[in-house]
């Protein structure tokens, strides 16, 4: 697991602080570095990296800085959001089970924001977004929409992908097929930039291939490199 | 500023069918469509209620994107939009679940599942731009019930930073197993069949199906091309509770803010409006904070001021709340009437406004809010203005 420390970089000092994560699962057994860490529990959130994988990038991304209150409004973005508590409950249901309860709080992708509001003390807007195209473009002309608007001085943008599992690897080919340039990662993936002033995106080729489409975003986290190697963190699969 | 975003068409569907005609003989007349579900199997849940519209003969089985694309039409054609190929398209949806469910029933029975693209949320504004030639971004907000009011906040955003003269934005839910078989095991769902908002009897939501659209509009371009704005947006805002994943603050905190936020936008005091379309879900958690939001936000005029929860009758529209509401709302101050809050009957002590219980009533506010508010203690308030010139 890889995350970036906060010093602003001079390619853009608009960004106050960045992390992106990207434990690879089964595959990190592989990579030069690899150690057992598990993504650290989430109180409320089971079954599911999402929620887990977004709580930690925000940890890394805020860690030292204070978000509290108004001035602070977060952006959320995937393209499949939390697939693996929609196809749990799917399965589920389709065994011809109900469905796990705990599963219910869980089920959109506002819940984890509940949660981070209230660690964190922010109170300003939070949308979670969707695109099936240029996604990380949206989240950043979305956070420049926010910044322009009192009593917003901050947005914390978090792009999330989980490994697509084969529902969402048939999504992803479907994309594909219907000509959408939007890669998946290879792994699970999220980054987060804490920004004060608009940011423009690098070109699509920039940042690390791993991220999938979520790599230009990754490319703006300041003051690091990017090698899978620097990645250690095996984490539990769920489907 | 003031004034500057109108809508100038809208087109909606509920349980009572589509267009306004429905919501006038549904919502403002005081009925209500819940009844057992007979879309899905509901055997082995604690509850088979909800407000659901029958299926159409003409195109078979109730799914989000016709619907919505129905209603995309409808908004059009009222906007008197023939084309708008510049217009962002912004749509309150988890996606359609219908897919998710086929998929995994089939994989399950080691059957071929079929695609799994038309469930994904962001499937739906890019169709419909596809569908309709609308332009871009193309986006799902998944904010869960604040979805749709944060699309049309949005929207809002981008006509008044000029980055946006049309913007098209909507909701859609159409009830279906797997979210139903989620509130069900959450135990969200009324266990007496019935909604009642602000009621001492309430137990809980039941869904409804629900899907709007409007049609954003710079008013300069609206005017410059003769069309007759329905309504202004002059006020919104978006506040988190910072207080619990799903639950509301009790003290309504984060309502209040942002119901202060759209009064402080559209440069009103809180006496300048004259009727609230509120969240009132009818679960015993929502009802009471709203209360308490409204009061801490509208002071001595929460009292005075007609309040009324349409959930009642329509049942909880999940992502398309925010914008269905937001178009009974138009509705009442275009009409002069207000609709009621069905299903309360013996007003909880804790939720002592003025809420509309029995039957619609007759007046003439010139301002109206319409709040929402979502899991993770997500809040939303939009203030509606008869347009200038009416």
């Amino acid at each position: 697991m890889e995350s970036r420390p906060t010093t602003a970089s001079p390619q853009d000092a608009a960004i106050v602080s960045g992390a992106c994560l990207a434990p690879w699962g089964e595959r990190a057994a592989n990579l030069p570095g690899a150690a057992d860490a598990e993504l650290p529990p989430l109180s409320g959130f089971v079954v599911s990296r999402f929620s887990p994988l977004v709580a930690e990038v925000v940890r890394r991304c805020l860690a030292g800085h204070d978000v509290a209150g108004p001035a602070t409004a977060v952006v959320l973005g995937s393209v499949v959001a939390d697939a693996t508590t929609a196809d749990v409950d799917a399965r589920d249901l389709a065994n011809g089970n109900v469905h796990n309860p705990l599963l219910f709080f869980q089920s959109v992708p506002s819940s984890i924001l509940g949660a981070l509001a209230k660690q964190y003390g922010i109170t300003g807007p939070m949308p979670c977004l969707s695109a099936r195209e240029a996604l990380p473009r949206h989240l950043l002309d979305s956070a420049a929409l926010l910044l322009a608007e009192e009593p917003v001085e901050r947005v914390l943008v978090i792009g999330v992908e989980l490994e697509p599992q084969p529902r969402a690897r048939q999504v992803f080919a479907e994309l594909a097929a219907a000509g959408s340039a939007v890669r998946p990662p290879q792994g699970d993936v999220a980054v987060a930039l804490l920004l004060a002033r608009p940011v423009r995106l690098p070109a699509p080729d920039a940042g690390p291939p791993e991220f999938g489409y979520l790599a230009p975003l990754a490319a703006l986290c300041p003051a690091a490199e990017f090698t899978t190697s620097e990645c250690p963190t095996t984490v539990k699969g769920a489907i | 500023m003031t004034g500057d975003v109108v809508i100038t068409g809208y087109g909606v569907f509920t349980a009572f069918g589509y267009g306004a005609d429905a919501l006038r003989g549904g919502v403002f007349a005081g009925k209500h469509r819940f009844g057992p579900i007979t879309r899905f199997d509901t055997t082995g849940f604690r509850g088979n209620i909800a407000g659901t519209h029958p299926d159409d003969p003409d195109v078979g089985e109730l799914r989000q994107y016709p619907v919505l694309r129905r209603c995309a039409e409808a908004a059009l054609a009222m906007a008197g939009l023939s084309e708008a190929p510049r217009a962002p398209v912004l749509v309150g949806t988890q996606g359609d679940h219908t897919v998710l469910s086929r998929w995994w029933r089939a994989t399950v029975a080691d059957e071929a599942p079929g695609p799994a693209l038309p469930g994904l949320a962001a499937e739906l504004p890019h169709q419909l731009a596809e569908d309709l030639g609308l332009g871009r971004p193309r986006l799902a907000f998944q904010n869960a019930c604040v979805a749709s009011a944060d699309a049309m906040i949005t929207g809002c955003r981008l006509i008044h930073s000029g980055k946006a003269d049309v913007v098209v934005c909507g909701g859609a839910y159409v009830v279906d197993q797997e979210f139903f078989a989620k509130f069900d095991s959450g135990r969200a769902c009324a266990r007496d069949g019935r909604v009642r908002p602000f009621d001492r009897a309430r137990s809980g939501l039941l869904l409804g199906d629900g899907a709007g659209v409007v049609v954003l509009e710079s008013a300069r371009h609206a005017a410059a091309r003769g069309a007759t704005p329905l309504v202004s947006i002059t006020g919104w805002g978006l506040a988190a509770d910072a207080y619990h994943v799903v639950r509301p603050h009790p003290e309504g905190e984060g309502l209040a803010r942002a119901i202060s936020m759209a009064l402080r936008r559209a440069g009103l005091a809180p006496e300048a409006i004259g009727y609230v379309n509120a969240h009132g879900t009818g679960t015993p958690a929502n009802d009471p904070a709203e209360t308490a939001a409204l009061r801490r936000a509208l002071g001595a005029h929460a009292t005075t001021v007609p309040i009324s929860s349409t959930k009642g009758s329509t049942g909880h529209m999940l992502e398309a709340s925010g914008v269905v509401e937001l178009i009974i709302t138009l509705l009442a101050l275009r009409e002069g009437t207000l609709p009621p809050t069905v299903g309360l009957v013996e007003p909880d002590p804790r939720c002592d406004l003025d809420y509309i219980p029995g039957a619609a009533r007759t007046a003439n506010p010139r301002r109206a809010l319409t709040v929402n508010a979502g899991f993770g203690g997500l809040n939303s308030a939009l203030v509606v203005e008869v347009a200038d010139g009416e």
